[in-house]
């Protein structure tokens, strides 16, 4: 089942980078569509990280022992800083394994 | 006028910078892939039969929480509905080749090699072989992603559970989406997701996922529209 996932993903993503290489569309999408897919990703991402950070098995998870999110805060700087990748998985998981082992 | 060598040459030479990126990612993914319960197989053909960063890593995690086809599959394609963006900004440019030059290119259509071939087209002259600016940027990531991934499969067994390396996921997507962040649009989408993923946590089949993101999605679209950001 999960090899068919992966192919129909895979046959989907391909028509979306191909589509427009084909004379059957227009070269040109409406401003509001550009703008709502420039959103995509920011929206897809950004509420991974929200739940990643928040949820624990379907329930917001208590403030005082989540070490993700104090991490997170620290990783955001940096990444908001350096707008690096690397950077801010380093000081992020560095933050995280800091302070679990600090007040956990 | 350039030729064919010349342009697939600075194709490679444009996106090696990047791969300094790339190659952490597929490792990460590689990782990931096992831990999440897809073979080795899966994760490592994944890498090509998908091949994309961000949504192979989604596809994994969404696969651990055991989530239903539709919404799996629909993820996946909404997070990878950007790449429609690419394909047409792209396609003046490589419309008119064959057709089998153009399912090769689709295919090596990424975020990063559009990022670099996009580049050279709208600042270089146009060129009679400029398609293998993109062949030379798309073939070279594609080659770093299947052995990176293929480093994360076979390191992934060495590394202990209790590194928690799942908290990498969130920590790179901050690092794409946090920069991209540059107007009230993009903070009102944001936020919009945020409340979205607090208020609909508790439904199954992971439906905030998808609830949360076409929120922010139409969040941020009207405030672009009010805002005449729209043209």
């Amino acid at each position: 089942m999960i090899w068919l996932f992966i192919i129909i993903s895979g046959l989907i993503t391909f028509s979306m980078r191909f589509i427009f290489l084909t004379p059957v569309m227009p070269a040109r999408l409406s401003p509001v569509m550009v703008t709502a897919m420039r959103l995509v990703p920011i929206a897809v991402l950004w509420t991974i990280v929200v739940a990643e950070i928040f949820i624990t098995e379907a329930q917001i998870a208590d403030m005082a022992t989540n070490m993700r999110l104090y991490a997170a805060g620290g990783a955001a700087m940096i990444a908001w800083r350096t707008k690096s990748v690397i950077g801010t998985i380093i000081g992020g998981m560095s933050l995280y394994w800091l302070l679990s082992y600090l007040f956990l | 006028m350039t030729t064919r060598g010349q342009e697939f040459r600075v194709g490679i030479k444009d996106g090696l910078p990047l791969q300094l990126g790339i190659m952490p990612f597929g490792v990460v993914f590689g990782v990931l892939g096992v831990e999440s319960g897809l073979t080795p197989w899966q994760t490592f053909f994944m890498s090509s039969l998908l091949f994309a960063g961000t949504s192979q890593i989604i596809f994994a995690q969404l696969i651990a929480l055991a989530t239903p086809a539709l919404i799996l599959i629909g993820s996946v394609a909404a997070l990878n509905a950007r790449h429609l963006l690419y394909s047409a900004s792209i396609s003046s440019y490589i419309r008119h080749q064959p057709l089998r030059w153009r399912i090769l290119l689709a295919y090596l259509l990424t975020d990063e090699a559009y990022a670099v071939s996009i580049v050279r087209y709208q600042s270089q002259p146009p060129s009679a072989h400029m398609h293998y600016h993109l062949l030379g940027s798309g073939l070279l990531l594609w080659s770093v992603w299947q052995i990176s991934t293929l480093i994360g499969i076979l390191a992934g067994a060495a590394i202990p559970a209790s590194l928690a390396l799942g908290f990498v996921i969130p920590l790179i997507f901050m690092a794409i989406v946090l920069p991209l962040i540059k107007s009230k649009i993009e903070v009102a989408c944001i936020c919009t997701s945020t409340a979205c993923v607090f208020a609909f946590s508790h439904l199954p089949y992971n439906l905030w996922l998808l609830i949360a993101a076409v929120a922010g999605i139409i969040a941020g679209t009207l405030t672009a529209k009010w805002s005449g950001a729209l043209r």
